[in-house]
C-alpha cells in the first residue's frame, strides 16, 4: 500500500465517522424536491447557448415569433407536453394555447395535464386549482376538461372551472356558450349555460346550479337530493359517481354495509378517531395531518377496512401518494377478497396512472380490480383506464383486446370512441 | 387475489435505473424523489471525499441532484445512472472549488477559508490533525488535480473508473494523477505535522 493510500484510508475512516451524524441529506432533500416541483425535467440551461442567444437576440426573437405564429396557425401547440403534469408558478399564471385560438389559462399554483391532443379531441385534466377556458366552437372537435371526478364536455364556450381536492369542491362559472357536466351529484348529467354557475362540495353531498356569480350561495342546502341506498342495477348504471363521493360516506358505513370478515367497531363502544371524523367530513388535509401526528403505523394497525379505504382516499386526494399507497396495500393485505380490497386495487391503478404516470403499474392494478370485481360499480371506468394505460405503455395488442372487451360491455361508454379508433372501426360506422 | 397482491408489491419504477430514467424524462411525480433517495448517500460520499466535511455540503448535494434532474435527457445509457450522477457530482464540485479559488484570488487572500466542519468529534487528535493538514494541502491544488487525487486515494477508484468519472481518457487520468501526486508532495513538504505523520521522505524522494 502506498503512502497516499494509507493516508487516504485514515482520512476516509475519520470522515466516514463524522458522516454518521451528518444531516445534509435530509436538509438537501426538501430543497431539492421544492426546486424540481417548479422545474420541468430535462430543461438544461446551457451557458454557451445563452451566450449565443444573447448575441443574436433580435434575430432569434423575430424568427421564433414568426415560426410560432405560423406553427400555431397550422397545428396544435407543439410545446404542450402531452401526458406530463404541469404546475403553474406560485405567483403567476400558466397559459396553454391551442390551434385555432383555443386557450386555457391556469391560475397560480394550479396543477394540470393535457391527457390527449388530437385533431378531433382534446382532454385536459385539472388536478387542483383554477382553469379559465376559452374554446371556439367546431363541430368535429371533442373538447373535455376533467376536474377531479367531474367531466366538462365543451362545445364553443368560455368558462372558469375550479377543483379543490382537499375540500372536494367543484365550481363551474359559465361566461359564454354551454357545456355538459357529468360527475358526482349530477347523475344524469347537467347542461350549464351562459351566466349559470354550478357549485358542489362532494363530501357534504351539496350541489347547486344558480344564475351568475352574484347569486352564489355558500352551499347551505341540497338542491340535488342525496341518493339513497342504490339497488345493484342503479349502482351498475352510475359508474361515473366515483369514489370521491364514496370516500365521504365510508366513515359512516358500519354494520349495514359490513363485508364478511371485516371488523366493524361499534360506534357506541369505540370512540371514533379524530382523523376519521375529519376525513368523513371531507377535511382531508386536516385528516392526513392528524394521521401524521398520531403515527401512520398506529393508524394502519387500528383502522378497519372502511377506515383504511378512507385514509387511502384522503391521502390520494391531497397528494400524499406514499401514504395513500400504504393504506390501500394494507387494506388489501388485511381484508383480501372484500369489495373494499378490490376498490383499493382500482384506486392504486388510478393513482399510478393519473398521478405517478406509471402505465405498467396502473394496468396491473386495474386488471386486479377487474379480476376481482368484474361487472361492479367501477368496472366501466377500470376497463377504459386499462385500455388507456396499455396504449400509453405501447402494448398495442393487449390494448386492442381491452378495447374489444370494453365495446362488448359498454358500447356507448365514454371510452367507446377511443376504443373504436384503436380498433380502426371509427370510420366504418 | 392475495397472490396478485403479493405479485404486485414491488411495483414501482424505482425497481431499476432504466425505468427510473424513463420516469424522470416523462416528468413522473415521484421519480425525482426516488432518484434522490437512491443516490443521495453515494453523491454525499463523492463530495466529501473530494472536499471534506464542507459547510456547504447540503447545498452541494441539492445542486448535484438539481443539475442531474435538469440534464436527465442527456444521459445516454440509463442503466449506468450511478456513473452518470457521479460525473454530475464531480462537475458540480469542480465548479465550486474553482469559484472559491477565484474568490480567494480576487480578494488577495492566500489563506483558505475554513470550510471543513464537524471534525471535532469522533476521532483522535492525531487523526484529526492529519485530516486538517491533508485538506489544507488539497485546497491549494488545482480543482482537477484535487479531484483525481481524492478519487484515487480517498475513494480508492481504479484508473479506469477515475477516467470515466472525470470524463477523460485513461492516459489523461494517469498523467493528471501523477501531476497531482507531485503537487501534493511539494505542498505537503511545508507542513511538518503532515510530514511527520506520513512516511513521506523516502518514498517521495524516489519519485
Amino acid at each position: 500500500m502506498s503512502d497516499f493510500s494509507a493516508m487516504g484510508n485514515e482520512l476516509s475512516e475519520v470522515e466516514d465517522r463524522l458522516l454518521s451524524d451528518d444531516t445534509s441529506i435530509e436538509e438537501a432533500r426538501e430543497e431539492f424536491i421544492r426546486r424540481v416541483a417548479i422545474t420541468p425535467p430535462g430543461v438544461s440551461d446551457n451557458k454557451i447557448s445563452r451566450f449565443v442567444l444573447a448575441l443574436s437576440a433580435t434575430a432569434a426573437v423575430v424568427t421564433v415569433v414568426v415560426c410560432a405564429v405560423l406553427y400555431l396557425e397550422h397545428s396544435h401547440a407543439s410545446d404542450v407536453p402531452i401526458g406530463r403534469w404541469l404546475q403553474a408558478p406560485a405567483n403567476g399564471e400558466l397559459p396553454l394555447e391551442f390551434s385555432g385560438g383555443d386557450q386555457i389559462v391556469f391560475a397560480a399554483g394550479s396543477r394540470c395535464r393535457v391527457a390527449e391532443l388530437n385533431d378531433d379531441s382534446v382532454i385536459v385534466v385539472l388536478e387542483n386549482g383554477v382553469a379559465n377556458v376559452n374554446v371556439r366552437h367546431r363541430d368535429a372537435t371533442d373538447w373535455r376538461v376533467n376536474a377531479g371526478p367531474y367531466e366538462v364536455r365543451v362545445t364553443g364556450t368560455k368558462f372558469t372551472v375550479e377543483w379543490r381536492p382537499d375540500e372536494t369542491r367543484f365550481d363551474l362559472n359559465m361566461i359564454e356558450g354551454d357545456v355538459l357536466l357529468n360527475g358526482p351529484l349530477v347523475p344524469d348529467g347537467q347542461r350549464v349555460t351562459a351566466n349559470q354557475s354550478f357549485s358542489a362540495v362532494i363530501s357534504k353531498k351539496q350541489a347547486q346550479l344558480f344564475m351568475g356569480e352574484e347569486g352564489k350561495p355558500e352551499l347551505p342546502t341540497d338542491v340535488i337530493p342525496e341518493r339513497k341506498a342504490e339497488s345493484p342495477e342503479e349502482t351498475k348504471s352510475q359508474p361515473e359517481v366515483r369514489d370521491v363521493e364514496r370516500a365521504a360516506s365510508n366513515s359512516r358505513e358500519t354494520t349495514n354495509d359490513a363485508e364478511p370478515g371485516i371488523k366493524v367497531p361499534s360506534s357506541a363502544a369505540v370512540k371514533t378517531p379524530g382523523w376519521l371524523e375529519k376525513a368523513g367530513d371531507g377535511e382531508y388535509e386536516e385528516a392526513v395531518g392528524m394521521v401524521v401526528d398520531r403515527g401512520m403505523a398506529k393508524t394502519l394497525c387500528e383502522s378497519d377496512a372502511a377506515g383504511l379505504l378512507l385514509l387511502g382516499d384522503a391521502a390520494r386526494l391531497t397528494g400524499h401518494l406514499g401514504m395513500a399507497s400504504e393504506a390501500y396495500r394494507k387494506l388489501r393485505e388485511q381484508y383480501p377478497g372484500t369489495g373494499r380490497a378490490a376498490t383499493a386495487a382500482f384506486s392504486l391503478g388510478r393513482m399510478a396512472f393519473d398521478l405517478k404516470g406509471n402505465c405498467e403499474e396502473a394496468a396491473l392494478w386495474l386488471e386486479v380490480y377487474l379480476d376481482e370485481q368484474s361487472g361492479a360499480t367501477l368496472s366501466r371506468e377500470a376497463l377504459g383506464r386499462l385500455m388507456e394505460a396499455r396504449i400509453q405503455c405501447s402494448q398495442t395488442e393487449p390494448a386492442k383486446q381491452t378495447a374489444r372487451r370494453y365495446l362488448n360491455s359498454y358500447p356507448n361508454g365514454p371510452h367507446g370512441q377511443r376504443a373504436r379508433e384503436l380498433l380502426g372501426e371509427a370510420g366504418q360506422e | 387475489m392475495t397472490n396478485n397482491c403479493r405479485k404486485l408489491q414491488p411495483l414501482r419504477h424505482a425497481s431499476d435505473d432504466l425505468k427510473l430514467v424513463d420516469a424522470l424524462r416523462n416528468g413522473h411525480v415521484d421519480a425525482a424523489a426516488t432518484l434522490y433517495d437512491r443516490y443521495a448517500v453515494h453523491v454525499r460520499k463523492v463530495i466529501v471525499r473530494i472536499m471534506g466535511m464542507d459547510q456547504d455540503l447540503p447545498d452541494l448535494i441539492n445542486e448535484v441532484f438539481y443539475q442531474a434532474f435538469k440534464a436527465i435527457n442527456t444521459i445516454e445509457d440509463g442503466s449506468r445512472l450511478q456513473a452518470w450522477i457521479t460525473r454530475v457530482a464531480i462537475h458540480v464540485v469542480r465548479g465550486c472549488i474553482r469559484r472559491r479559488q477565484r474568490k480567494r484570488w480576487l480578494l488577495f487572500s492566500p489563506e483558505r477559508e475554513p470550510q471543513t466542519v464537524g471534525i471535532e468529534a469522533g476521532a483522535s487528535d492525531e487523526s484529526l490533525e492529519m485530516v486538517r493538514w491533508v485538506r489544507d494541502v488539497m485546497d491549494r491544488m488545482p480543482a482537477d488535480e484535487q479531484i483525481v487525487f481524492a478519487l484515487r486515494y480517498f475513494e480508492e477508484m481504479k484508473i479506469i473508473e477515475l477516467a470515466e468519472a472525470c470524463g477523460i481518457s485513461r492516459s489523461s487520468a494517469k498523467r493528471r494523477l501523477i501531476r497531482s501526486e507531485r503537487r501534493f508532495k511539494k505542498i505537503a513538504e511545508k507542513y511538518p505535522a503532515l510530514k511527520k505523520r506520513l512516511d513521506l521522505s523516502a518514498k517521495w524522494r524516489r519519485r
